[in-house]
This record gives C-alpha cells, sequence and structure tokens, in this order.
C-alpha cells in the first residue's frame, strides 16, 4: 500500500528525496522511521523525514542515476514489517497565565471557549513528535484537539519568548529559542529544550510522545531556575502504543 | 601569552565560518557554512592551511583586527579595500602581519563577502562538529568588538607555488559578471506551467532587499497563486516559490524543513555566485536537466 506511492527524485547535485503520496498519519510516520534506520544501518549518509518525505543527503555514488533509484526501491521494498514502538513520553509543564500566554485570551475570544476550557483541551491529548524543523529543537507536534484549530496570526510576531507553547492551523508547538512566529501563543514552559552542548542537544526523537499540565506562575519562576540550575530534569517515562 | 587576533571593530556581519555542520538536519538545525566555498577554498590553499579550515566571512563592510602573532593571511572573495597599517591590501594577495599590525577592511568595489584565511587557522571551538556561527548554536551569529580569537601554527611556506596559480583564479573569477545560476529541476517543478517557466527563462531578476544568510529573495514576483505543500525538507539552495508569487533562493543558514513548493534546486557553483549578489544585483535562471 505504502510503498505502492513511492516517488523517487534527484534533488540537485547530490541529494535524494524519497516521496509517499500518502496522508500524513502515524502509520506512515513509523513507516518513515523504519526505512531511515534501514538506510542508515547500509550506508553513512545524513536523513532527514518530514511528513511524507525523506531527503537522503550527499549520496557520493559511482552508479547510473537510474541504478541508485532502482537500488532505494530495493531497501524500501525490503521492509515489509514494522515494528509496534516502545517511544518515551514527555511530560511538559506550562504556565498558561496570559501573561506568558499573550494570545489565550484571544483565542479564548475567537473560539467562543473559557481560557480553562482552552487549558484542558490542551493538556488533555498525549501528542506524537512527527520530526523536528523550523528552529533547532523545534518538534511537529500531532494531535490537537480540532477545537482549538485556529487560523495562524495575519501578521507574525516579531519576537515569540523562548520556552512559548502556542497553537496555529491544526498544529501546536513549543519554540525552543526566542524567534519570529505567526502561531497564538497560549503559554510557556521553563524548560530548556535546546543545548549544543548536549548530548544529544534536544531532548526529543521523532515518535517520541509529549504531554502538557498546567502549572501557576510561581511553579514556573521555581521550575526556571530548578532546570536551569540542573537540580530538575525533564520528566518522562516508557511509553507502549 | 597565545596566539590569537582581536576584533578591534566587526564590521557589519562577520562571523568565523567552515564547510558547515552535518548531520544535525534531522534536529531542525541549519548546516550553515562558507557562502562562498571556491572563496574560501582558495584563501585556504593560499596561505596553506587545510582545506577545511575556519576563516572570517564578512559581508558589505569589513572588520578591523589586530594581530597579536606573526601570520600570513589573504583576502579573497569580492574585490575589498583592505589596509595593512595603512598600506593597501590586494584581493587575494598573500601578506604577512607582525605581531600589534593593524587589518583594516572596509567597503567592496566589486562583490559584497570577503574572506580573511590566516595561516594555522582560527581555534574557536567546534560546537556539533563545527565552528561555523549560528545562534542559537553557538552564543552568537557575529563576532563582537573585543573577541579574541586563538589562532593555530602556521604551515605557511610548507609548499610553494599554490599561491600564483591561484590568484590568477581569484582575479578572473572576480572580474567574470556571471548573471547565469544555473538550476535543476526541484520537487514540485511539476506546480509550473509553460508560462511560468518561460517566466523564469527570460526574466532578469534582481535581489530585493531581503537578502541575508539564510536567504536571498528577488524582487521580480510570479503573479499567480501556487498552493502551499506539506512540510517538507529543504537544503541550501532550494528555490521556493511562497504562495504569494515571491521567488527565494534558500542560502547556507537556511531552515531544515519548509512548506512553499520546491520549484528548482541551484549548483553548486551557482551558490558561489549568489553568495558575491547584494540587494540590486542582478541576475537570469538557467534550468538545466
Amino acid at each position: 500500500m505504502i510503498e505502492d506511492t513511492l516517488r523517487i527524485h534527484k534533488m540537485g547535485e547530490s541529494n535524494w528525496l524519497l516521496q509517499w503520496k500518502y496522508t500524513p498519519s502515524q502509520e506512515l510516520l513509523y513507516y518513515l522511521l523504519a526505512v531511515k534506520k534501514k538506510l542508515s544501518a547500509l550506508y553513512d549518509v545524513e536523513i532527514v523525514h518530514t511528513y511524507t518525505e525523506l531527503l537522503i543527503k550527499d549520496v557520493r555514488h559511482t552508479l547510473d542515476v537510474v541504478d541508485v533509484e532502482v537500488r532505494f526501491r530495493e531497501i524500501v521494498n525490503s521492509i515489509t514489517t514494522v515494528p509496534i514502538k516502545t517511544s518515551t513520553l514527555f511530560r511538559i509543564p506550562v504556565c498558561y497565565d496570559p501573561e506568558f500566554g499573550n494570545d489565550i485570551i484571544e483565542v479564548s475570544n475567537t473560539k467562543k471557549c473559557t481560557i480553562s476550557e482552552i487549558i484542558s483541551r490542551h493538556t488533555e491529548p498525549i501528542y506524537t513528535i512527527y520530526f523536528m524543523g523550523f528552529l533547532p529543537g523545534f518538534p511537529y507536534l500531532e494531535g490537537l484537539d480540532q477545537r482549538l484549530s485556529i487560523e495562524r496570526k495575519s501578521t507574525p510576531r516579531q519576537s515569540v519568548p523562548k520556552g512559548s507553547v502556542a497553537i496555529g492551523g491544526n498544529q501546536t508547538g513549543i519554540y525552543p529559542q526566542k524567534s519570529p512566529g505567526g502561531w497564538h501563543v497560549i503559554g510557556n514552559s521553563p524548560i530548556s529544550f535546546f543545548n549544543p552542548t548536549s548530548k544529544p542537544p534536544t531532548p526529543f526523537k521523532a515518535g517520541d510522545v509529549i504531554q502538557f499540565y498546567a502549572i501557576d506562575k510561581q511553579t514556573h519562576i521555581a521550575m526556571k531556575a530548578a532546570f536551569a540550575t540542573g537540580s530538575m530534569h525533564i520528566e518522562s517515562y516508557q511509553y507502549d502504543r | 601569552m597565545i596566539d590569537s587576533i582581536t576584533i578591534i571593530h566587526p564590521g557589519l556581519y562577520s562571523s568565523i565560518q567552515d564547510a558547515g555542520r552535518y548531520g544535525y538536519a534531522h534536529l531542525g538545525i541549519p548546516e550553515s557554512g562558507v557562502m562562498d566555498r571556491k572563496a574560501w577554498r582558495i584563501a585556504n590553499a593560499l596561505v596553506n592551511n587545510p582545506e577545511h579550515t575556519a576563516v572570517i566571512e564578512f559581508t558589505i563592510m569589513g572588520p578591523t583586527i589586530q594581530f597579536e602573532c606573526e601570520r600570513h593571511f589573504v583576502i579573497t572573495g569580492g574585490d575589498i579595500k583592505a589596509y595593512i597599517n595603512g598600506i593597501a591590501v590586494t584581493t587575494g594577495k598573500v601578506y604577512i602581519a607582525k605581531k600589534g599590525d593593524m587589518l583594516k577592511c572596509l567597503h567592496f568595489i566589486s562583490g559584497c563577502r570577503g574572506y580573511l584565511a590566516i595561516s594555522g587557522g582560527l581555534l574557536t571551538i567546534p560546537v556539533l562538529g563545527s565552528q561555523s556561527m549560528y545562534s542559537p548554536v553557538t552564543e552568537t551569529s557575529t563576532l563582537k568588538k573585543g573577541d579574541r580569537i586563538q589562532i593555530g601554527a602556521s604551515n605557511y611556506g610548507t609548499f610553494k607555488g599554490v599561491g600564483i596559480k591561484n590568484l590568477k583564479t581569484v582575479q578572473q573569477s572576480n572580474k567574470e559578471h556571471i548573471q547565469k545560476i544555473e538550476a535543476h529541476m526541484g520537487p514540485e517543478f511539476n506546480v509550473l506551467g509553460e508560462r511560468h517557466i518561460n517566466f523564469l527563462k527570460e526574466t532578469v531578476f534582481s535581489v530585493s532587499k531581503l537578502w541575508n544568510r539564510m536567504a536571498i529573495q528577488l524582487e521580480q514576483k510570479l503573479f499567480d497563486q501556487i498552493p502551499s505543500i506539506v512540510t517538507g525538507p529543504v537544503v541550501p539552495g532550494i528555490v521556493q516559490l511562497t504562495p504569494s508569487g515571491n521567488i527565494i533562493l534558500l542560502m547556507r543558514d537556511c531552515q531544515t524543513t519548509g512548506g512553499y513548493p520546491r520549484i528548482l534546486q541551484l549548483s553548486e557553483t551557482s551558490m558561489d555566485v549568489l553568495a558575491q549578489k547584494k540587494q540590486g544585483d542582478q541576475l537570469s535562471l538557467l534550468l538545466i536537466d
């Protein structure tokens, strides 16, 4: 099924793009991760995946272009079963106080619901990390409650603070750094999600899941200090799907 | 006392760059690295540095640097007005700086990016496999006044002849005003109709005011509504088409994913040509494949 939708493009001089004409889904995510694992085991190349694509960077080969494509197809077709994954669940504290969640009041007006309804709808789901992109350590999360779906801001904010938790379209995300952004900021997490000197620099991996929980302003301040000094660490558990 | 240089004035946008950061795109970390790879390679060759040695890249207005050690140095890339202790420096020619000497880089006569290679190289600590500056991977994206950079032991003079041969190449590349930017078809090339393709082939484009190490946006637009795509991977050299018709050429500091159709992919050599293009400069596209 999925394998029949594969298209392969040579992108520029040495990059190869594998594209599946398939709806983004968890099924496809785990399939892509299996393909990525297989390719990584065979070749020392950098591979980036998104919702429906795998980019294989700097492929050096002596084969004819057509033969490279055939080889990639063979590898992809050799994947028959995708194991049911055990992954990691991260629990992420978020302060939804309007002081941090600059747009939460506006969102409650637009969506005609109370702030506490926004909080419960945002903290209930278990979100799946599909991939990282946009900013270093920025996770693309799937699982937003459709009742929170909201059009992106017509004019992006020049600067969204580090740790901001925001919603835009059908997505929610966390800004690991200060950045311009067009999503509606509804809260802030005291955790630092990207540290280039840590190994790995971000705790998140594609396929992992996260859940938010609400904290008040005082807890945010205390936790921020505790995370910064290293006396507190991000909470994580084994998660079986 | 360690061998070093001090940044007296950082110039407009000066940073340490090398081959770039590989193996971290899946975490959303850009490649970075020098914009003009040809100029970078020549610079290192001229001072007998290993090929991938880090250099200082500067844009529009160069830095003022004090040498705290004796080293050979060379500037390549765009043709820049520069002085060592008040004596004019020629682009592509190797000079020796003594301890205490002041190198003043000013504006460009042609091009817009310069590369300063110092024999022995810049010994900043690599972060995630590269010395290339990019915040938040490195603390800052640019050099700041007062920054002190340690310099490695010089290999200058260990092999000869490289200088003369490459100097010619440098001068030649600065004089050629190559306007043709080679581009391969991108994954979403097929969103373009014949009319669009002709527009891309026939238009003389100019660089808009939006140009930096992340991307160059062209002034001329494609007037048609092109739908966005599901976010997919991108690399430097990808040409994106936004729903409002803007054409964006992704450069070395570009993001790792994007949601605009990837209509073209620039050739590696075109990236070097583009590295020397600033606001108002003209170019045309040459579709290959």
